[in-house]
């Protein structure tokens, strides 16, 4: 008797864990497209503490907009589109859409943030919707079916394609986005002094702003030599560099005429990585002179990025080159007796030329950070996607935007009525100093796509702010060196690419403080070479001419486009 | 002829003898049954996945969409520029480990047999074995703490970092030292498990027969002489014995800690087969290249633990096998 009971119990609890293993399988959970409140799944990372969640009012706000929205296209009539958003840490997040991927266990919307090489698999055999062409499609009416994806820029959609097909939503980032922050003050006061001399425009007016790599090298060393401040002491020193040596080198290198990443030989018919160009030899030639003569703080290698503005609001060292919004913060630093920002102090530029005879040139981002992919598993069905989609294309609509990165209007922020910044928003500020109530929209700005263009824009505290936002004006991306090479990856690259990189930052950095001489450098890139670096290069050309796009005259073969060969020296 | 049928009837008779035990002790065997079931089900079964070494296979790609690449994996990590860093990287923490680590527990040992107070001895040793317990997410932070530099000038970093600082004028960060940092990791794992490692040394010491210690003072051996004469070669073979099974271990770097300790500026310096593994295949979803990578490694132990075994013998001790 007993012992059947037993038997009873085990059958029981076997067929539970039978039962528990066979719900591990693929679940597709519908949106409800029939029902008033349609939910979407959404992965996103999140990079604050805390991310709105439901109950903040701007969600609410948001998703009843959304179903008003809905309703509207579709002529039903939903309550609201529920935004079903599961915050992921930011830090772990790539390895979560691995896990998701291995687990075949996915959200309706995810976000991809590195494009990682299980990512690229995934999409080549089909786990994600292919959205190619799909954003161009037009209704019954002739009208463009998702009008606000449809203004995606097509270099952005690219450096996201695979194999030429278009896997994702992006999200959008300023292309223009790097820039050189310099003492404003310091120039004028030397340009007077007819110390620096950066030559006229067309019209015979002097310029006030460095023009050329020349221009640069004359401002690092009288920054250094000619008592900037005019203090009577030589306490001052041209440009501060942090232990993120990456950054200004790869800006400089551009400017001085390096590739982004990826330049073409012409002579050797071959792709190549910018640190085997000239432009970037020079740049680093550049930086280790500045730095045996003293015109760059000694202590570059080791200084913390975090500490890169002290010297620089401490009146020391004159030039930072980083992103543009560099400026606009430190502009922000430098107080006049009553605690107002001081004018003057602090200029931006985004543009330098290499010599008198080149063009500007910018080093532009990838224009995107992650897109968010719709994968097949969880959303089979085309009027599913159909729907997504939709709600996704509104999310960029002015309204949503708004409600994304300013909150509600009246409670978060207020629209200015007079002034020069008429029109322009202005965040309320709580009692704490800080933006009022910010937790109700914390990282809605990071769900948020923002691809088509608006007029929504903050009023500014400072003339430099404006100027950055010049800087990262869209119109500034003709000077833009793009790096043909973003839409690709590497096998080898993928597996041994933080070794590589580590020779030749190794080498980079040694050379830069005179360990190292131009024999060294060169010997490592020959390292580079042997080891992986000739795979990873054949690997890439191969990724170009095999990408359809780059296939415009459809001859079989990928065309150089001028825009990508602005003839590299190498 | 009946030689022959001498012959062949000889293994059947062992066989049927063989097979006459099992049935006697149906009971006993029937004992083994779960043991050999885990093992078939968790160990035996999930091998065929070794497959995935040999195929282009990555995270959320079916098993038979994936492309059968044969060894091009293993090729492919063993030409890349990655093997040979790997390699060195992990050579380095794991020698370090067994230079300056594996003696320290034995001589622990010893420290705390010679201890005569029994109750300050058990308390002594109750303490050592605290440090084992503590998660090492947890000892990671106090280094980090320990460790840090100022955020900025004016504000002060980790105890360590300021002291270094007062005395030699400028502040090391150990953390982003491509050498500081293994010295850290060695001194994080000597702080967390010589005091644990004693136990199986403290086991051997206390089966020493107490009658050898009494001969050697009646034949006048001082305490050194008795250390060196009695103990050492009593614990000898518990000493190869555990040499044996780190050898086998040698590219076992262990994962938690290091990924813990590990940031962009010393990752050059502390990537190792373990963690590359965790990179390549958790991170990057590239999980066949990754199983190439985590099999070569299984394959190395079992040649050094094999020949570590053989050495072992060879120089006359007992060895493990």
């Amino acid at each position: 008797m007993n012992n059947w009971k037993k038997i009873a119990t085990s059958v029981v609890a076997l067929g539970v864990a039978a039962a528990s293993l066979a719900g591990c399988g693929t679940k597709v959970t519908p949106i409800g497209i029939d029902t008033s409140t349609p939910k979407i799944q959404i992965m996103t990372a999140q990079s604050s503490i805390a991310a709105a969640d439901e109950n903040s009012p701007v969600v609410q706000a948001i998703e009843k907009k959304l179903g008003e929205k809905m309703s509207e296209k579709y002529g039903k009539s939903y309550d609201k589109v529920d935004l079903d958003i599961n915050w992921i840490a930011s830090a772990s997040y790539g390895e979560k859409v691995t896990a998701a991927m291995g687990a075949s266990e996915y959200p309706h919307v995810m976000l991809v943030t590195t494009r990682s090489s299980s990512v690229i698999q995934n999409s080549k055999i089909g786990t994600f919707w292919d959205l190619t062409g799909r954003f161009e499609e037009k209704d019954e009416n002739g009208e463009l079916k998702y009008k606000y994806l449809a203004e995606g820029n097509p270099v952005v959609n690219k450096n996201i394609s695979v194999d030429g097909r278009l896997y994702g939503i992006y999200r959008a980032r300023a292309i223009a986005r790097q820039g050189m922050t310099y003492r404003n003050d310091w120039t004028l006061k030397l340009l007077d002094e007819g110390v620096l001399d950066f030559g006229k425009d067309e019209n015979g007016n002097a310029y006030t702003e460095p023009q050329t790599i020349a221009d640069l090298e004359a401002m690092v060393k009288a920054f250094t030599e000619n008592d900037p401040d005019g203090n009577g002491k030589k306490d001052t020193y041209g440009m501060i560099i942090t232990s993120y040596i990456d950054g200004p080198v790869q800006d400089l290198s551009v400017w001085c005429g390096a590739p982004n990443e990826w330049g073409y030989d012409a002579e050797t018919d071959e792709w190549k990585p910018a640190f085997m160009s000239e432009g970037y030899f020079k740049a680093l030639t550049l930086i280790r002179d500045w730095y045996k003569k003293g015109y760059v703080n000694q202590n570059m290698v080791s200084l913390d990025p975090n500490k890169w503005d002290e010297d620089f609001v401490n009146d020391k060292g004159g030039i930072q080159i980083d992103v543009a919004d560099r400026g606009r913060r430190n502009a922000a630093k430098f107080l006049d007796a009553d605690g107002k920002p001081r004018e003057g102090v602090v200029n931006v530029i985004g543009a330098v030329k290499p010599d008198d005879k080149s063009d500007y040139r910018i080093r532009p981002t990838t224009g995107y950070n992650g897109y968010y992919v719709i994968p097949v598993p969880a959303v089979p069905e085309e009027t599913d996607l159909d729907f997504i989609l939709s709600v996704l294309d509104e999310c960029n609509s002015r309204d949503i935007v708004a409600l994304c990165n300013y909150g509600i209007e009246g409670i978060h922020y207020e629209i200015i009525q007079d002034g020069k910044d008429k029109g322009k928003i202005k965040f309320k500020v709580g009692d704490d100093g800080k933006n009022y109530k910010a937790d109700d929209y914390a990282d809605l700005n990071q769900f948020s796509m923002g691809i088509a263009k608006n007029d929504l824009r903050t009023s500014y505290t400072t003339s430099v702010a404006e100027k950055v936002a010049e800087i990262q004006d869209d119109k500034n991306a003709i000077y833009a060196v793009n790096n043909p090479m973003a839409p690709y990856t590497s096998k080898s690259y993928a597996t041994s690419g933080t070794m590589m990189d580590a020779i030749i930052s190794e080498a980079r950095t040694n050379y830069l403080v005179g360990k190292l001489d131009e024999k060294g450098y060169k010997a490592a890139i020959e390292e580079w070479k042997k080891m992986d670096g000739a795979k990873v290069m054949k690997e890439y050309k191969e990724a170009f001419d095999n990408d359809p796009l780059n296939d415009a005259d459809g001859d079989g073969k990928a065309d150089i486009q001028p825009e990508q060969i602005f003839k590299f020296k190498f | 002829m009946a030689k022959n049928a001498k012959a062949v009837a000889a293994p059947a008779v062992q066989k049927k003898n063989t097979w006459m035990q099992i049935k006697r002790d149906k009971w006993m065997y029937a004992l083994l049954i779960p043991g050999v079931l885990y093992f078939i089900i968790f160990h035996i079964i999930p091998l065929w996945g070794i497959f995935i070494a040999m195929k282009d296979y990555y995270a959320g790609v079916p098993f038979f969409k994936a492309e059968f690449v044969g060894f091009d994996n293993f090729v492919r990590f063993f030409c890349s520029a990655g093997f040979i860093r790997l390699l060195r990287n992990t050579l380095i923490i794991s020698i370090m480990n067994i230079v300056f680590f594996f003696p320290l527990p034995i001589i622990l040992a010893l420290l705390l047999n010679e201890i005569k107070v029994q109750w300050y001895k058990k308390a002594l040793q109750t303490l050592v074995y605290v440090p084992h317990f503590v998660s090492m997410v947890v000892i990671a932070s106090i280094t980090m703490m320990l460790l840090k530099s100022g955020a900025t000038e004016t504000s002060s970093g980790g105890a360590i970092y300021e002291m270094t600082k007062a005395i030699s004028g400028h502040g090391e960060t150990w953390m982003e030292s491509k050498v500081a940092i293994y010295w850290v990791l060695l001194v994080q794992n000597m702080w967390k498990e010589t005091g644990w490692g004693t136990i199986i040394f403290l086991a051997a010491l206390a089966g020493v027969d107490v009658e050898q210690y009494e001969a050697a003072i009646v034949d006048g051996a001082s305490r050194l002489q008795q250390l060196i004469y009695i103990t050492v070669p009593a614990i000898m073979s518990t000493v190869v014995t555990m040499f044996i099974l780190r050898m086998g271990s040698v590219l076992n770097t262990g994962f938690e800690q290091i990924i813990l300790m590990q940031n962009d500026v010393n990752r050059s310096a502390t990537e190792t087969f373990d963690t590359y593994v965790y990179n390549i295949g958790r991170v990057e979803g590239n999980y066949g290249y990754s199983s190439a990578v985590g099999l070569f490694k299984s394959i190395v132990s079992l040649i050094c633990i094999q020949a570590s075994n053989r050495l072992a013998k060879h120089v006359g001790q007992e060895g493990l096998f």
